[in-house]
Parts: structure tokens; sequence; C-alpha cells
């Protein structure tokens, strides 16, 4: 696992999303409440960005172009029309900044 | 043609303030669908009181009706979206019932309008544009009483009872949804046959005017609503400034669109709600074409460029870009 800056952590404020580009992944980085999740950056249904769309719930991503929805702790697709899961990496914070861990 | 790598023109819009744009909450939408709720049932309780009376007052309250009836295809549309109310559950019985009025399963109806917001106006690609190029106005005109669209409708909700998946389907809905379709036509099919079976049993017509003709008697202001919304503009462009309209209403056919009418704010974020689209509008409107100042004023631009669409297939209106938006109407995704 290789570990990529995200931004700084004052950057990506409580029950807020943005993403960075690793190699030809999109990772999208979460921060919910005190806690930060990075899961896929691009919609499984048809690839949008979802940093680009809204955090529902505390724990949800909708997708800003169908509304899917995915549970942001497990990547899973809990609202159509997505039915495929996101995978999940592991994000943290270090010496001011946000990263990400991904192959 | 396709916009598979999903990117679409948006507008320049900090992503904080957008946020704001796209919060949801159950309120606007309780009120506003609630009173067309319940204005529906008034209206059906006085027609058919008036209609008990034998008077003929029964008429125009029926043509009300017809006309809240009808109002479910906005209805529909948002709550499948699922962005009307902020509680999912809502959102879904909500869904499921104007879908029911409107004649359409919630589950195909849901797949065949995520590829309109896919592929928008894509001819071959949207199963949603009512006018193509070059227009069967005949049809049209049939379907400002929704005598195209409805028998198409009840037809697919007999063929999916059935049980058949058929070639649309098999373009728009993933294999393992159809279960689902099936079963969502079937009780919905059950839904406008209970009504038949009640006529027949009591011999009367009313509960299929009630309960079944509506959708046809009352659709004049919604099919009017639609074709404002892409006919007659470019098609086979990503950016939705170039195919889709915006257009000013009065306050009443603004409530019975559901502020719909802002049709290009609609694409460009079809996660903000339908009751946050006029604030968005002002906005971002400098940043787009003008909008039209009245549903007057489409037609009078519409029905001419229709007229040439029969000759000339290729003919489309013109949407001018202002000048900062033409610098991001590339293809690329603007920064949201």
């Amino acid at each position: 696992m290789a570990r990529h800056r995200v931004c700084a952590s004052a950057e990506l404020e409580a029950g807020d999303v943005t993403d960075v580009v690793v190699g030809e992944k999109t990772i999208a980085v979460f921060r919910l409440r005190d806690k930060l999740y990075a899961t896929d950056g691009l919609c499984t249904h048809e690839q949008a960005c979802l940093a680009d769309g809204l955090v529902l719930d505390g724990e949800l991503i909708e997708c800003p172009k169908h509304n899917a929805r995915f549970h942001i702790p497990t990547g899973k697709a809990v609202r159509k029309p997505a039915k495929a899961d996101l995978a999940t990496y592991r994000a943290f914070e270090e010496s001011g900044s946000v990263w990400v861990e991904v192959e | 043609m396709s916009t598979d790598n999903a990117t679409w023109y948006t507008c320049d819009i900090p992503r904080k303030e957008l946020k704001t744009f796209m919060e949801r909450a159950d309120l606007p939408a309780v009120l506003h669908i609630g009173l067309w709720l319940l204005l529906t049932v008034a209206a059906g309780l006085g027609a058919t009181w008036l209609w008990d009376q034998k008077s003929l007052w029964a008429l125009p309250v029926f043509l009300v009706y017809g006309i809240l009836w009808a109002t479910s295809k906005p209805v529909s549309h948002e709550t499948g979206h699922g962005t009307a109310f902020r509680t999912p559950w809502i959102n879904t019985v909500v869904y499921f019932l104007a879908a029911a009025m409107e004649q359409k399963d919630m589950v195909s109806n849901r797949w065949q309008h995520a590829r309109h917001h896919s592929e928008t106006c894509i001819v071959g690609k949207d199963y949603e544009i009512i006018a193509p190029k070059p227009p069967k106005l005949w049809e049209n005109l049939l379907d400002f009483l929704y005598l195209k669209s409805g028998p198409l409708l009840l037809w697919a909700l007999v063929v999916h009872s059935l049980g058949i998946t058929t070639k649309k389907d098999k373009d728009l809905v993933p294999a393992d949804e159809m279960r689902a379709v099936f079963w969502g036509a079937r009780v919905v099919l059950l839904l406008h046959l209970v009504p038949v079976g009640f006529a027949i049993a009591f011999q009367t017509w009313l509960p299929i005017v009630l309960f079944v003709l509506p959708q046809f008697y009352g659709s004049i202001f919604q099919y009017a609503f639609s074709m404002a919304q892409h006919p007659g503009l470019q098609y086979n462009v990503l950016d939705h400034r170039l195919d889709s309209r915006t257009v000013y209403m009065n306050p009443l056919l603004d409530w019975m669109t559901l502020h719909m009418q802002y049709h290009v704010e609609h694409h460009l974020y079809p996660s903000v709600p339908f009751w946050q689209l006029k604030k968005l509008h002002q906005r971002v409107k400098d940043q787009l074409p003008p909008p039209y100042r009245s549903l007057t004023a489409v037609f009078a631009e519409l029905v001419p460029e229709l007229l040439r669409e029969r000759k000339n297939p290729s003919s489309a209106i013109q949407r001018p870009l202002p000048a900062q938006g033409e610098v991001n109407a590339s293809g690329n995704a603007g920064s949201n």
C-alpha cells in the first residue's frame, strides 16, 4: 500500500467530501464527524464524480448525476441506479494533512 | 453519441454554496405535495357529489380534478429522483402512488429516467424524447390528452404483468430488476382494473372517470410543460444549456410543475430538490441562456420550429450562451 496526500486537514470539513486522483483511480475522501473514510471516487453506475455529490444523514454519499447512494463506511450501494458497491480504502491524518492508502 | 464519462457542463459556483442548495428537508415537500394530495381528494369528492346530483357543474370540477391528478407527473419525477423528501420511505411511498397515477411502474420508470439524465436528447439513447426530428405532430397533439402515451403505458403494464421483457427493457433495465418491474406492473394494473370491476358491478362509469381516465382528460397542462422542456432545441449535444429550457411561469403553473420549469438548472444539478430550484436559478442565471418569459413565449418559438423540422430535421433552436459560459462549454465539467 502506498500513501498519497489528499489535502490539508483544514480543507476537508466535517460532513464533506473531496477527491484525489491516484494513478488511474479517483478516490473520494470523507470526513464524517471526526473520522475519515475513503472510497472509490466515481459512481459505479455511470462514473459521475462523487466528490460533487452530497453527504446525507452523516454516512451516505449521493451521486450528483442520478441520485444513487452509497454507505460511506462500507462502500455499499444503497440506492439505485447504482448496484455495484464502491471499494473502500484507509484514510488518515498526519502532519496536518489528509492521506489515503491505495495500492 | 454517448455521455459515458459522466461529465457535463456545470456553473461556476463554490461547492460550499452549492451544498446549501442540495440540502434536504421534509417540510417543503410535505407542504407542496400534501396540498396537492388534499386538493386532488377534495376535487374528487366534489366532482363525485356533483355527479351524484346530476349537476353539469360536475364537468368543470372533474376537469380541475383531472388537472390535479395529472400533477402526479412532476410529483413522480421529483420523488423518483429521491430529492423531494429528506426521508427515503416517504419518497418511495409517494413515488409509487404518483407513478401509478401516471400508469407507470416505478422501477422501469426510474431506469428510463436515469437514462434521460445520462443521455439527454441523445437520439437513439434517450427514451423520453417526445418530439423527435422530424416530429410527428399528430402524436404530440394526441398526447395533450394522453392519447398516445396513455394507451402505450397501459399496454406496457399488460406486457410486464405477463412477465415479458421487451427490447426497450433490455436496453434500459438490468435483467435482475425485471422481477420488480413485473410485480410493480401487476400492482399498478390491478389498481386500474379494480375501478373497472366496480364500474361493471355497480353499472356506473364513475369509478373509471375517477381513477382511470383523469390522466387523459387532465394532462393538457402537464404535457404543455413537457413540450417546453426540450423539444425544438439542439439534440445530440452534451451541454444542458443547449438542450433544455428554463421558463418563467405564473405562481399557479409554477406550483403545478413543481418548479420543474427551471429545467436547465434541474439537468445541471439533479441533486437540488425542486423547492430550491428557483433560488438556484437566481444564483446562476447569469451563466445560463436567458430564460423564456412565459409558456406562451416558448410555444411562439416552438410551433414554427417544429413545423420547420418537418421539412428540415437538422433544424434546431440555438440558445445564446453568455460569454463566460462559452469558455466552459466544451464538454468539461465546471467547477462545483
